[in-house]
């Protein structure tokens, strides 16, 4: 096995010819150099040597979870499952095509991935730049699902968006724009901030609030 | 003379034993060059990662 370090800020090349979207990012690769499967963010010692043997062996990677798609078309499991895969590689539409299809399968998240999916794809559409669907897609888990885990993740990554929105218009010289979406930005971290008072990430929407108040 | 034979007869066997039973731990050898890691004929890991 060999071993490669890729520094993404040195080696642009690469690490956009292999969609990498977030750090750190492990591929591993066949003897062919193809990629066999990746796995997106930290994982602990044990967990990451487990999936890396699993993928050696050819078992829950993108093709294995196909191959399991076509001989059980309803699984929503399989479905979600082949949805994170594609977004982990940065292949939104095809990651999109499975969650709307969750969507469409299971509306009432009978199986528990409903949320999860719109949450996934309300990511899609921040990375596509469409921050009104991101925050759409946040308000449609809030209305839908109360009960979800993903519940009051939803709540402060409505505002997170809302952030970026302003940043981007800011980039591109609205300044009334980005002053509105400023303070909505704001008002909605408050807003996760009082209703979530015991969260973990208080702290860190304290700080979002200070940041957009002094940029 | 008793310390010198202490020495040589009981603790350097020890000290020495127990530096063999230590697990021996592959260092990793990184390479930086994903094309020619790519263009051999063995399985690659690459790690990306984004320096802060």
């Amino acid at each position: 096995m060999g071993f490669v370090k890729v520094n993404a800020k040195e080696d642009t090349t690469s690490t956009r010819e292999f969609g990498i979207s977030g750090f750190p990012t492990v591929v591993l690769f066949g003897k062919d150099g193809k990629e066999i499967d990746r796995i997106v963010g930290y994982e602990p010692p044990a967990e990451f040597l487990n999936t890396i043997t699993l993928y050696k062996q050819g078992k829950e990677t993108l093709s294995d979870y196909l191959k399991r798609y076509n001989d059980h078309p309803d699984s929503i499991e399989l479905i979600y499952n082949i949805g994170d895969k594609y977004e982990g590689r940065s292949m939104y539409d095809s990651a999109a095509l499975y969650y709307e299809l969750i969507l469409k399968k299971d509306a009432d998240n009978k199986y528990g991935y409903t949320d999860k999916a719109i949450h996934s794809y309300a990511f899609i559409k921040y990375r596509r730049k469409d921050f009104k669907g991101a925050i759409d897609s946040e308000r449609e888990l809030i209305d839908k699902f109360p009960e979800s885990e993903l519940y009051a993740e939803a709540y402060g990554y409505i505002p997170w968006f809302y952030s970026k929105w302003a940043k981007y218009a800011e980039k591109n010289g609205n300044k009334g724009e980005t002053k509105v979406l400023k303070s909505k930005a704001i008002k909605y971290y408050q807003d996760f901030i009082k209703k979530f008072p015991k969260n973990e990430d208080v702290d860190w929407a304290k700080k979002q609030i200070e940041k957009l108040k002094e940029s | 003379m008793k310390k010198a034979l202490l020495l040589i007869g009981v603790l350097i066997p020890l000290l020495s034993m127990s530096y063999c039973s230590k697990p021996q731990v592959e260092k990793i050898k990184w390479a930086s060059d994903l094309d020619s890691a790519l263009a051999g004929d063995t399985p690659v890991l690459a790690l990306f990662y984004s320096p802060t």
